[in-house]
């Protein structure tokens, strides 16, 4: 199998599997589903979700398939290729601190904990990767750039040379090409050519994946705690791991649930309206969610890659021609995405305000990941046009570790008194 | 889904019908009208009584679209407006005769613009069969690149131009007559409906590339336009409204779409500039797609299929207002 990485110069991939990180990663994901389980009123479907990361099934599952399997970072691995092809793409980028380390003895420290983290399992021969076949790694960040190297040890790496600049007219010129041949490596890997039926098939499968995230976000704006953040951002990310028709059936499900729910009138936020945006918070990484529920306060909307907005967008082809579609499928990674890689901030701002406007919210946090230069660059603006809009915000600059939990809290409560 | 894209196919359904066959089906009537014609022997305008039935419509009046005038007996209006406007330009009528068409036309205009092109002109509805049977067959689209956007565009300012000032050259008495006999209605002269009507309403085609006294070459080129403007019409195949990027009528109501009755507005902070508006728009305009600063969103080109609005996939980003009035949301 091709991949973008020829090996002219070798290094052993270096293999460190730990019994005891393991065993921590696999704690901290039972401390915090046990921590959710705890939740008052919860609905009934949500412990579904939870096993997708506390128990091994899934993997197993996926192991025995007769399906490849596409490990894939951030928002812009196309994933209505990868189901076009047959094939199952699962989203690698971890919250697991306890990986960290174990990274650490081949990445340098000062790069991102998401990266860092997501490493640390092929070292430790844990985690999703194990299952995956082939990587497809977007140019999105320079750490995510440079980690395909370092995965290259492991796996056939397939990077995405993703665009920095939104730009409708080139939009032809560079990424559709570039989306024609991930899918020409897709069909090279399965020995098959990709049919319009197909790929029609998978657009239709996505956007009733987003219209069914699309309904739950509506029905969680006048009852937020039908879905605590977290809850939500559980269900969200289960779907990084799950079969997804699967997934839609059992959301559709929890959909109902809430639906129902939803007529108790017992789910009203609590507390202030707080809406987070800036780095993905991502499983087991519920630190600051945490801390908001504590102080009795609500997270009702968030603008994050592994959150909302991971959901949100579909391919809408005018044409359901194969070049039609896959025109949309580019279209759809790349202009509606809010994240910080491309060059401005404009398109993300108006979202932040119009999530804001919509989910009436008292204030805003901006979850800046230490060491993700992008987000802490695009800081600047987003704060500005935030409080000229009058809407209070706080930038929490943390990381994956606990330590700072205390310190999070302080000042967390701080902002909370202060939008009284 | 898609629920203005079927609404708007069922209404040019209905007026292609109505414009192409509504005589004959509806039973109406012809009315006996005056008529002017070019002289062969005075070589002037005469004021003429049409005994041929097929030059009378039942409705002695023009649409702000292509309403064809070879529709012939089958035909319900008299013409198109370009066709009326090149009529006026020539034999100058008393202002009271031409004002009652000409009133309905600028009304027409003012309160709907381009809507006239998206939903009611039978030729834009034809160019856009031509491209939902590629779509049918999975050929892909393909664009005109920016430069030939912008080239189209001029082209079809220059024929608007040629076409209305030959229209009124010609009515000068001083002009030879080998240049009026073929720049008489120049626009019918160029305008693939000439072809695209008669083959689809059974009204005979005339070609003249020939005419006593007339300029051959006149005639031969006014032919060479012609047919480049046929092809370019079906280039709509895979091109999407080729020729309604010059279509002088279309730039005639390209006037009218700013400030008309009918306008797209944009709820700003909803649009995601996801760009599927851009992608679906079959002329070609970004300006629903890249408006950030103001809420009006009519491109001069927008010919208001709101295929922009139907696929928008954020709620009431768009929004098609009729005077204020909400048609149609995204
Ligand atoms: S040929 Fe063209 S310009 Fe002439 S009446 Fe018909 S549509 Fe109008
Ligand atoms: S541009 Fe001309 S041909 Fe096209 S729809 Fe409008 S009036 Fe008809
Ligand atoms: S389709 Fe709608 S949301 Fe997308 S760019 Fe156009 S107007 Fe904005
Ligand atoms: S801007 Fe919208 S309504 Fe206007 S022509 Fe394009 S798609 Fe149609």
């Amino acid at each position: 199998m091709k991949t973008d990485f020829e090996k002219r110069y070798q290094r052993a991939p270096l293999h460190r599997p730990a019994e005891k990180v393991s065993a921590r990663v696999r704690a901290a994901s039972e401390d915090l589903a046990a921590r959710l389980h705890k939740q008052p009123d919860r609905l009934v479907s949500l412990p579904y979700y939870e096993e997708l990361f506390t128990t091994e099934k899934r993997k197993k599952e996926l192991q025995i398939l007769n399906r490849k399997v596409v490990g894939t970072y951030c928002y812009f691995a196309p994933e209505e290729l990868i189901y076009a092809s047959g094939d199952v793409p699962i989203r690698l980028c971890s919250g697991h601190s306890d990986t960290i380390t174990t990274a650490e003895e081949l990445l340098p420290r000062d790069i991102c904990p998401l990266v860092k983290s997501s490493f640390g399992f092929p070292i430790l021969g844990d985690g999703w990767i194990d299952a995956c076949d082939v990587i497809a790694l977007p140019t999105s960040c320079d750490a995510k750039t440079k980690l395909g190297e370092y995965l290259a040890d492991y796996l056939p790496v397939w990077m995405i040379n993703l665009p920095k600049i939104k730009n409708y007219d080139g939009l032809k010129e560079y990424w559709l090409k570039e989306i024609k041949l991930f899918l020409h490596k897709l069909e090279e890997l399965n020995g098959k050519k990709v049919k319009a039926p197909e790929l029609k098939n998978a657009l239709q499968l996505l956007k009733r994946r987003a219209e069914l995230y699309r309904a739950m976000y509506e029905l969680r704006l006048a009852h937020p705690l039908l879905l605590s953040h977290q809850d939500l951002l559980m269900v969200v990310q289960s779907s990084f791991y799950d079969d997804l028709p699967r997934w839609i059936n059992q959301t559709e499900l929890l959909y109902n649930e809430m639906k129902k729910a939803s007529a108790t009138g017992k789910y009203a936020a609590k507390g202030k309206r707080l809406m987070i945006t800036g780095a993905p918070i991502i499983w087991p990484n519920f630190k600051i969610l945490n801390i908001i529920t504590e102080l009795g306060s609500t997270v009702v909307a968030d603008d994050m890659c592994a959150g909302h907005q991971r959901l949100w967008d579909y391919a809408e082809p005018d044409e359901w021609t194969l070049e039609g579609m896959l025109e949309a499928v580019a279209a759809r990674y790349i202009f509606p995405s809010v994240c910080p890689c491309f060059t401005t901030s404009y398109d993300r701002i108006d979202k932040i305000l119009h999530l804001a406007r919509e989910a009436k919210v008292d204030g805003v946090i901006y979850h800046d990941l230490r060491l993700c230069q992008i987000f802490d660059m695009e800081k600047d603006l987003v704060v500005k046009v935030l409080k000229e809009n009058q809407i209070p915000v706080i930038t929490l600059h943390t990381d994956y570790g606990q330590e700072d939990v205390e310190q999070l809290r302080t000042r967390i409560e701080a902002f909370l008194e202060m939008i009284l | 889904m898609h629920t203005i894209t079927y609404i708007r196919r069922g209404v040019q359904i209905l007026s292609l019908t109505f414009l192409f066959y509504g005589a004959t089906l509806l039973h109406l009537k012809p009315t006996e009208i005056k008529w002017y014609a070019m002289q062969e022997n005075s070589r002037q305008a005469t004021e003429l009584l049409y005994g041929n039935p097929t030059w009378t419509q039942p409705f002695q009046t023009f649409l702000p679209a292509r309403s064809c005038r070879f529709a012939g007996t089958h035909g319900t209006f008299r013409g198109c407006l370009m066709f009326f406007f090149s009529d006026i330009l020539t034999w100058r009528p008393p202002l009271g005769v031409v004002l009652p068409s000409l009133a309905l036309v600028v009304v027409l205009m003012v309160m709907l613009a381009r809507f006239w092109c998206g939903w009611i002109c039978p030729l834009g509805f034809m160019s856009e069969l031509l491209y939902e049977a590629r779509k049918y067959l999975g050929l892909k689209r393909i664009r005109f690149s920016a430069p030939l956007r912008n080239l189209l565009k001029a082209v079809g300012w220059g024929l608007t131009f040629i076409i209305l000032f030959s229209a009124w050259f010609i009515s000068w008495s001083a002009v030879a007559w080998s240049i009026k006999k073929p720049l008489y209605l120049a626009v019918c002269q160029m305008c693939p409906s000439k072809l695209i009507t008669p083959a689809l309403t059974g009204f005979p085609i005339m070609i003249n590339l020939t005419f006593p006294g007339a300029s051959t070459t006149l005639l031969v080129s006014l032919f060479v336009v012609l047919v480049a403007s046929t092809l370019l019409y079906f280039s709509g195949f895979i091109l999407k409204r080729a020729w309604c990027k010059i279509c002088p009528l279309g730039v005639i109501l390209s006037f009218f779409n700013q400030g008309a009755f009918l306008s797209k507005e944009k709820d700003l902070i909803r649009c995601t500039k996801c760009a599927v508006c851009a992608s679906a728009c079959p002329m070609e305009t970004s300006t629903v797609y890249e408006e950030k600063t103001k809420k009006y969103v009519n491109h001069s080109q927008c010919i208001h299929c709101y295929r922009c609005v139907d696929l928008c996939p954020e709620k009431k980003c768009l929004t098609v207002k009729f005077l204020g009035l909400p048609l149609f949301k995204s």
